[in-house]
């Protein structure tokens, strides 16, 4: 069958070459982590807290180990070496201990000889809670006095204090204050509170590992993360082991979305083979899944925005709360995200942005795709509807009026670094055609499919009225704040079994369906003149490539492969100087005469034209190299300093049919634009920003993890629902490509602008059909048809709930709300 | 290291293996309480379904499966498990994936008699004497290899995991409705999901395949034969 | 095996399938399985034993006779969806899940289930449906859906088919949910008028336990409409809107209601099943008389398989 598919690309940079992967995906064959077995494994399960928070207090083993086919049970107390994890502090333990502090914390595991047995096994385990009341709401958290949650963590600022949060409950707080007189307010006010829940990842391929325990002690591991280094260091340290002898390769993996950054069933998997000396699959299913991994932050948000009666943006204050649930993940670095880009894509004199993350008895909340982003997005681009609407402006107007342009000071002192389209990506979003309006006649409206909430629904088209929205938002890219996230690549030139030249790359990136080993292969392509490409798996036999997120890879793992593909080249070239004779300031520079050119070394001026295959002939030339990007510094006390390497920014419109008796909403169209940077491969590109703008119309109309007193109650796809192909319509997509200077080829990350931008253009397009203020994302049915508040009245403003209360309140031409 | 796919006959040698499992204390002072697993005591098998607890539950005895056209034996698998674990675990058909277990997400679609189902809402023992087609047992002169290719050109596949069951329904959909509206195309493969692409690229690659299919139509003996159009 | 028999029976016929049930005294039923094959891996059933419908051919047997339609326990819902004879039936089977789940699931696994959010459970409510079930030692029996829908199956006894009364009119099925496609119903509403006599039956899902029927509404549009001359324009607005009314208040005092979910509170619900209500009336109004389905249903998305 596969004779009839396509090759593979064998394009350089530029062009869209096809994945070299695709083949096997779509046939079947491609092994992901949970595909993979060998003979006499055990399967391993996971125990877990029903309880948001309970004292442990014994923990019986034994009636599991009596269940026939189990070989071993593990607890914290079988934990040799450091007993707690996490990316960035260690505060999670491996297996709750003394008590659990969120319902679904892993509290023991098994390996069996069938998963079955494993689970009969999870059953008869029996773990003596003493339930205590949990606490779920951040405010009453982080509120002066509330008791610290988890007393024995560690901090997690660079001194190992809370990084100067000064509550035990805050991960991190940040105030930024801006300009002259931070608490200026203009002359136009607007301000509210704003509610965004719980997103979950929802990888289609839940979490697996295969550990393998070695004959030198150690352990081999393929698991599907997004981080094979990160997830070593921790595995290691938690086992006892040098990190040499915890050698990872990565699994396939079947998506991430920041759900695989953080570590969750890696050390349990270990812990078991290095106890049974068998090799161990571990695996979650569905419900595992939503209960074993980080989410999206939920956020409280207050926003005052204000401008002058000519639609100038004066300042903007802000409040944001993220609930980082139990343990810290990635909340440290997430809250860094939300308040440095909560004054938005806006040049502001002044700003006053506040936020903290706070640990609770919910789910943690770490890593995904926008990283803190959108959230913010989601308040300020409600904020700038509402001034728009306010100031009488077009909102589209207000937009460009105040988006940045490169050098233009943010809010954390710093220019921001070009390129910066923002201007021209919301007047391009706006130009777009818009899509026809609904015709009765049409057989899609017959049908109703092509009406609010399909066939079933039986929307009346007289009933169905247009919005249509916009966002602008700007993400940063790389790593922040003095982190230097760097990849390494090793790449070599060689004859193939063929004869033929052929470039092998080795790079510990993740590949998690973003389509990097389409990417490296283009690079080397473009650096050796060579057409086949081969690429070593993912491991730890290679320096670290940082994680695939932050819209990193391209730019950074992308610029590992084409340092070492350009070191393999020099030297390349200097043999043949050197072989050519050529004199020593040839050899020492041979690009000044020689170059690679289709297969060939070419030297016009020396007279030289040598096929690779000659000039490999003395045998492979092989070259590592790491990428570095610019330095950036922590904030300081003021939220001042260089803290993001740079920006990409993106726009959206949306166009959407709400039912106006039911509350349900289609999304007709939606058109982005985006700041893209130099285009690496087009069809790639089209399916990051397609993939972003479906997880962010999901957050806008459905997706929801929710909680009730801490408890998940609908970690299944049944009730967690995600869009599907009659949900989401064509993108009609604009790239904007000015390149990336600092980048290689000039390019920017592009996967996680978009998935910010979407959801605020979703809502605005709903607040237009309906004319309601809508504060909270997912969007739900009866917040657009029933009477009453449609945001729950979180305590996020600092004003206290005498601010909430008149949160509606627009200010008029003659100064404050509230 | 090498790891392999679960062999075809893998069950009943992995059970042998597993039994001589378990030594405690590799050199640390205290470890976790390990026990030798008694060969068969658990019964066979590595599947996931059915009866965690205390209940042992019963098993299924032995039944055969007709598998993209050849006679499987499964022996000694438990009531409950789904077509969808014995094609992984037992057969070692692997391109079945396993991503909700609810019939929710399609990942696992195969044909049963010719129709679209979830392999993990099908009880395996109750599909002895249909036909199972898998991703691999869809006919590879006929509608698949042109899905295939279309998802690979229009780049239709990113992690890849919905990629199977995607082409399994998309044959199926197209065998049967070759110039099914947009509409009927999203509404028929909305049992399936993508968490990456948001679909355009699919979206793309159907289309494509039906253009295609109708540039056929107008030449006798072109068109495309459906899977089991029923 | 270790002395394990086999626990899955696959009998060929009903009767067949009874005695084998009354020999087992306890075991589940398998139909299409999207309900059951979950449920057991997820541990929730526990069966010694399974009795398995899938081979039982009069089980997928349908027609239309003088007392209505029958409809076999074993017709999966894609086999419904472009059924002619029964427009209401086949536009609820359309509606249900995805095109897998249509392909799977049955009317005897809908009924078996019970699941009170059942788009099925709640058109066969309006249609005043009946179960037919056997058993050995009682045999055949025959039981409004409602009375079916409490009591449960009896012990030893097989779901053989529905049948639901001849009717003479417009028929129609709305439901809504989380998305646009291959979602489970949030609330139902199913309407089936009968023209002859005027009689409107209707009842709403996702709402109570089990489909309540509107009863108030339905003697509203008994007394109000005259299906020889369908009221027009802004009377059959107002009609359709009070009707919608009565169903919500029928929704709001129903017993036994279901717990609010953070997307779906109580309120909305009943709200909901109200709009769907009235929506329902108005397109059974517009509908051509002589025609028996809903006049703006769509073509089928569907297959119809030969039983």
């Amino acid at each position: 069958m596969t004779a009839a598919l396509p090759e593979p690309g064998r394009a350089g940079i530029g062009a869209s070459s096809l994945r070299p992967d695709g083949p096997a995906k779509v046939t079947g064959t491609f092994p992901y982590a949970g595909d993979l077995a060998l003979p006499g494994m055990l399967h391993a399960r996971t125990l877990r807290s029903p309880h948001p928070r309970a004292r442990i207090v014994g923990i019986d083993t034994s009636a599991a180990l009596r269940v026939p086919g189990v070989a071993a049970v593990v607890t914290a107390a079988d934990v040799p070496g450091v007993a707690t994890y996490g990316l960035i502090g260690l505060d999670q333990p491996v297996f709750a201990a003394t008590e659990a502090r969120y319902a679904g914390e892993p509290v023991a595991a098994v390996a069996a000889v069938d998963a079955r047995a494993a689970r009969r096994a999870l059953a008869a385990i029996q773990v003596d809670y003493e339930p205590l009341p949990p606490v779920t709401d951040p405010e009453a958290a982080m509120a002066p006095g509330a008791a610290p949650l988890h007393p024995d963590s560690p901090g997690y600022g660079p001194g190992g204090d809370h990084a100067g949060s000064g509550h035990p409950n805050i991960y991190r707080q940040i105030d930024i204050r801006h300009g002259d007189d931070p608490d200026l307010v203009g002359d136009v006010v607007v301000e509210d509170t704003y509610v965004f829940g719980m997103q979950d990842q929802a990888f289609l391929a839940p979490e697996a590992a295969l550990i393998t325990p070695a004959a030198d002690g150690g352990i081999d591991m393929v698991t599907a993360t997004q981080w094979l280094h990160s997830d070593r260091e921790q595995i290691a340290a938690c086992l006892g082991l040098p990190e040499e002898l915890t050698r990872l390769t990565l699994g396939g993996v079947g998506g991430a979305f920041g759900g695989r950054e953080d570590v969750t069933l890696q050390i349990h998997g270990a812990l078991l083979a290095l106890a049974t000396g068998a090799p161990v699959r571990i695996a979650y299913d569905r419900v595992e899944s939503f209960l074993g991994h980080p989410h999206r932050h939920p956020a409280r948000m207050w926003f005052r925005h204000s401008a002058t009666r000519d639609g100038e943006l004066v300042a903007v204050q802000a409040r944001v709360i993220l609930d980082g649930g139990a343990y810290a993940s990635s909340s440290v670095a997430v809250i860094g995200n939300a308040v440095t880009h909560a004054a938005g894509p806006y040049r502001v004199r002044a700003a006053h942005l506040y936020g903290a993350s706070v640990r609770t008895n919910n789910p943690p909340c770490g890593a995904m795709r926008g990283f803190g982003v959108p959230q913010v997005t989601f308040g300020h681009e409600a904020q700038m509807d509402r001034l728009a609407d306010a100031l009488g402006m077009d909102p589209v107007e207000l937009r460009a009026r105040n988006a940045l342009k490169a050098g233009d000071v943010l809010p954390m002192g710093v220019p921001i670094p070009g390129p910066m389209p923002a201007r021209e990506l919301v007047e391009l979003v706006a130009a777009r055609p818009l899509p026809p309006p609904l015709d009765p006649a049409s057989p899609g409206v017959a049908s109703g499919l092509a009406l609010p909430g399909g066939r079933p629904a039986g929307a009346d088209p007289a009933r169905v009225r247009r919005g249509v929205g916009y966002a602008l938002g700007i993400k940063n890219l790389l790593f922040s704040e003095g982190a230097d996230d760097s990849s390494a690549a090793r790449a070599r030139l060689e004859l193939g079994p063929d004869g033929v030249p052929r470039a092998w790359l080795h790079t510990a990136c993740a590949e998690v369906g973003q389509g990097f080993v389409t990417i490296a292969g283009q690079i080397a392509r473009t650096e050796l003149a060579v057409e086949q490409i081969v690429l070593a798996p993912a491991d730890t036999a290679v320096g670290s490539a940082g994680s695939t997120s932050a819209s990193r890879q391209t730019w950074m793992s992308g610029g590992a492969v084409r340092g070492a593909c350009a070191a393999v080249a020099d030297r390349l070239l200097a043999r043949v100087a050197r072989a050519l004779g050529l004199p020593p300031s040839v050899v020492e520079a041979p690009r000044r005469v020689l170059s690679l050119r289709d297969g060939e070394i070419i030297g016009p001026e020396v007279g030289a034209r040598i096929p690779l295959a000659e000039a490999l002939a003395d045998g492979p030339v092989e070259a590592e190299y790491t990428h570095h990007h610019r330095r950036t510094e922590r904030l300081d006390e003021r939220g001042q300093g260089d803290a993001h390497v740079a920006y990409a920014a993106a726009a959206h419109r949306a166009v959407v049919d709400v039912d106006l008796d039911l509350g349900l909403v289609r999304v007709v169209s939606l058109a982005l634009a985006q700041d893209c940077g130099t285009v690496l491969n087009p069809l790639s590109l089209t399916g990051q920003v397609e993939g972003g703008t479906a997880q962010g119309l999901g957050l806008a109309v459905m997706e929801e993890l929710v909680t009730v007193d801490g408890v998940v109650v609908n970690p299944t796809f049944h009730d967690y629902l995600l869009p599907t192909i009659a949900d989401v319509p064509d993108l009609d997509f604009v790239a904007v490509t000015y390149p990336q200077l600092d980048a290689p080829y000039g390019v920017k990350g592009v996967g996680e602008a978009p998935t910010g931008t979407a959801t605020p253009a979703i809502v605005a397009a709903i607040r237009a059909a309906v004319g309601r203020d809508l504060r909270r994302v997912p969007v739900r049915p009866a917040d657009l048809v029933m009477p009453g508040p449609t945001a729950s009245a979180g305590a996020a403003s600092p004003g206290g709930a005498e601010t909430i209360g008149e949160a509606e309140t627009i200010g008029g031409e003659d100064g404050h709300a509230g | 290291m090498t790891v392999a796919g679960t062999g075809q006959d893998g069950t009943a040698g992995t059970v042998g293996t597993a039994g001589t499992v378990g030594t405690a204390g590799t050199g640390r002072a205290s470890g976790p309480v390990v026990r030798r697993v008694l060969a068969g005591g658990a019964g066979p098998g590595a599947g996931d379904d059915g009866y965690p607890g205390a209940d042992a539950g019963p098993l299924a005895g032995v039944y055969r499966l007709l598998v993209d056209g050849t006679l499987r034996t499964v022996d000694g698998a438990w009531l409950g498990e789904s077509l969808l674990t014995v094609l992984r675990e037992r057969l070692g058909v692997t391109s079945v994936k396993d991503g909700c277990e609810q019939g929710r997400c399609g990942s696992c679609s195969v044909l049963l008699d010719g129709k679209l189902v979830t392999a993990c809402t099908v009880l395996a023992a109750d599909a002895a004497d249909s036909r199972v087609t898998t991703l691999a047992g869809l006919p590879d002169d006929g509608l698949a290899p042109a899905v295939q290719a279309a998802f690979l050109r229009h780049g239709a596949v990113q992690c890849g995991f919905c990629s199977p069951g995607f082409v399994v329904a998309v044959t199926d959909l197209l065998g049967r409705r070759p110039d099914a509206d947009e509409h009927e195309v999203r509404e028929a493969l909305a049992g399936n999901i993508c968490r990456c692409t948001g679909y355009g690229r699919i979206v793309a690659a159907v289309r494509a395949v039906q253009e295609d299919l109708a540039g056929q139509a107008g030449r006798p003996g072109e068109a495309a034969p459906g899977e089991e159009a029923s | 095996m270790t002395g394990t028999t086999a626990a899955l029976h696959r009998p060929g016929t009903v009767g067949e399938a009874t005695r084998v049930l009354a020999e087992l005294g306890d075991a589940d039923l398998l139909a299409g399985g999207t309900d059951l094959v979950p449920a057991l891996r997820a541990g929730t059933r526990r069966p010694r034993a399974i009795v398995a419908l899938r081979r039982v051919l009069e089980l997928r047997t349908r027609g239309v006779g003088a007392d209505g339609i029958v409809v076999g326990a074993g017709v999966t819902y894609a086999e419904l969806a472009g059924w002619a004879p029964a427009p209401g039936l086949a536009a609820t089977a359309r509606a249900v899940g995805s095109a897998q789940i249509r392909n799977a699931g049955t009317v005897g696994g809908a009924l078996g289930s019970a699941n009170p959010r059942g788009d099925l459970l709640t058109f066969l409510t309006a249609a005043d449906a009946q179960v037919l079930t056997c058993s050995a030692r009682r045999g055949p029996r025959t039981v409004p859906l409602p009375d079916f829908l409490l009591a449960g199956r009896r012990r030893g006894e097989l779901v053989t088919a529905v049948r639901i009364p001849p009717t003479h009119g417009p028929q129609v099925f709305l439901k809504i949910g989380g998305r646009q496609a291959a979602y489970p119903a949030l609330v139902s509403c199913a309407l089936v008028v009968d023209r002859a006599d005027g009689r409107v039956g209707c009842a709403f899902g996702g709402v109570a336990a089990t489909p309540p029927r509107a009863r108030a509404a339905e003697q509203f549009a008994l007394a109000e409409i005259d299906w020889s001359a369908v009221p027009t324009g802004a009377r059959a607005q107002a009609l359709a809107r009070r009707f919608g009314e009565l169903v919500t208040e029928a929704a709001r005092s129903a017993a036994a209601q279901l717990p609010e979910g953070p997307r779906d509170p109580a309120d909305y619900r009943w709200h909901a099943v109200g709009v769907l209500a009235a929506r329902a009336l108005a397109r059974c109004l517009a509908a051509p008389a002589g025609a028996e389905g809903p006049a703006a249903e769509g073509r089928g998305g569907g297959t119809v398989a030969g039983s």
